[in-house]
């Protein structure tokens, strides 16, 4: 028998948030991204409720939301900063304390472009393989590859960067 | 066995976040429509917005101060209304600032409101931040000094309000007469209104100052709206419903200790103008350092705008609205 929305929606929303949070690294945009979505789902749920893949689908729906909304909001953003450049830079005040690395990691993982930071994110928090990221993000799996590999160059290079301080 | 440190480093963060993921139940409850979404604007919080419940708040509790016959507020009514800035903050069930305004009565009779987005990015503590970060991270301290500094006014008291103190509010004063000019819808809002004048209560008020989808002109029409009904709320102030108008805020207020409640009342009631507005901001799209979209602010700009707020014109009154 097919389940409700409601049902539906009690079962998934703590996993579905902290996807969106992991992924959106901002809880707020997190409970607002999950919210967009799951009205959407609602209002669709005849058509969604019975889709052998709809948790797939759901997710897929999150991604594009939030890749969706950063790239209406960078359209209207001129010439931007590169963040990314200015973390390079900032040592980590604790380099022994593995809590301090890893909410420094934490800190470097937000900065990066955001189609790395999903397929990052899909990988070592979702445990996806590449052709699973590749369907989710709409790209190729040797896209998926390179977007894996250049975020953790960066943030190899970023986290070894205090330990080079220190010596 | 090699382990790689970056990646094990990667897992844990990701871990991390996630374990920052809102309270389930509360998004649950605003998919079943019990209240109204916290916010649906992702990026910009115009303050105006759910902001201005707490001015609601702001100017009604004061009254109901002043009016009740409580013996302990009697002996202190004699204090003479002096200037003073009040900071305001409203939040949610979540401890969410999602309004922060910056009350201030002068010594010529009127009072003004500065809204400040939630999303502003400024100095606190010594570091660069979002507004709305600073009292959940730093504490109301913090919080104080930094809208100090962005405001060049030294802000001398706060008040913390909860957001559903509004609806409450409406409903015990009988609900809050409004016109519209069109017929408007937004789901997201909860909002459903017809054409022309209608009584809001307490769940279509929350709807009203909230709706920011299909209205012709969004956000501004949304402050137009709050101020059209903090107007019409304030008319709706009578003497014979104080009994409950104190019990439907009790418990939705919380104040410094040496805020004068009563003489910030009197200044207030003795108001004649009133001045309502948003600060200056640049982008507000700003991609912060720290990944997060924020408001870009001015603070040059934005201490010009605060110090010019209260010899404006106020807006002329508004009969229908959008």
């Amino acid at each position: 028998m097919l389940d409700t929305f409601d049902q539906f929606a009690v079962d998934r929303i703590d996993r579905l948030l902290r996807f969106a949070t992991a992924l959106t690294c901002d809880p707020h945009l997190a409970q607002d991204v999950v919210q967009d979505v799951l009205v959407r789902v609602q209002h669709r749920w005849a058509r969604i409720g019975p889709m052998p893949g709809r948790d797939q689908y759901v997710r897929r729906m999150i991604i594009n939301e939030y890749l969706s909304w950063r790239r209406r909001k960078a359209a209207r953003t001129v010439a931007a900063t590169h963040s990314t450049l200015d973390a390079l830079g900032t040592p980590t005040a604790d380099p022994a304390g593995y809590v301090t690395e890893r909410d420094a990691m934490r800190r470097n993982i937000a900065r990066l472009p955001r189609k790395q930071r999903a397929a990052l994110m899909l990988r070592f928090y979702a445990d996806r393989d590449d052709a699973e990221i590749a369907e989710l993000l709409g790209c190729s799996e040797g896209t998926v590859r390179s977007h894996i590999s250049r975020a953790l160059s960066a943030l190899r290079a970023t986290h070894q960067h205090p330990v080079r301080e220190a010596l | 066995m090699i382990i790689d440190r970056t990646e094990q480093l990667v897992r844990d963060a990701f871990a991390e976040e996630a374990a920052r993921a809102a309270d389930p139940r509360e998004v649950l409850a605003n998919l079943r429509g019990k209240r109204p979404r916290r916010s649906y604007g992702l990026v910009l919080a115009t303050a105006a917005v759910v902001v201005f419940v707490a001015a609601v708040a702001t100017f009604v509790v004061p009254k109901v101060f002043e009016h009740s016959t409580v013996p302990a507020a009697g002996e202190r009514t004699g204090t003479p209304a002096k200037p003073t800035s009040v900071l305001v903050v409203g939040i949610d069930g979540a401890r969410n600032t999602d309004s922060i305004l910056l009350v201030r009565t002068a010594a010529n009779g009127s009072t003004s409101v500065v809204s400040l987005p939630r999303d502003s990015w400024v100095s606190a503590g010594g570091a660069m931040t979002r507004l709305n970060q600073v009292f959940v991270n730093s504490g109301m301290d913090t919080l104080v000094s930094a809208v100090g500094e962005l405001t060049g006014v030294a802000v001398e008291h706060w008040a913390v309000v909860d957001m559903a103190a509004v609806g409450t509010l409406t409903d015990a004063v009988g609900g809050v007469p409004v016109c519209l000019t069109a017929a408007t819808e937004d789901p997201y809002a909860g909002a459903d209104f017809p054409a022309g004048n209608q009584v809001l209560d307490g769940d279509s008020a929350l709807a009203f100052i909230r709706q920011r989808h299909g209205l012709p002109n969004g956000d501004l029409d949304r402050i137009v709206r709050s101020q059209v009904f903090l107007e019409s709320l304030l008319g709706k102030l009578d003497g014979k419903r104080l009994p409950a108008l104190i019990d439907s805020v009790k418990g939705h207020v919380q104040t410094d200790p040496g805020l004068d409640v009563l003489g910030f009342a009197k200044a207030l009631a003795d108001s004649d103008t009133l001045h309502i507005g948003t600060i200056p901001y640049e982008n507000p799209d700003f991609p912060a350092p720290t990944g997060v979209m924020a408001v870009e602010v001015d603070p040059a700009k934005v201490r010009q705008f605060v110090a010019d707020l209260p010899n404006t014109s106020p807006p002329a009154g508004v009969t229908c609205v959008n």
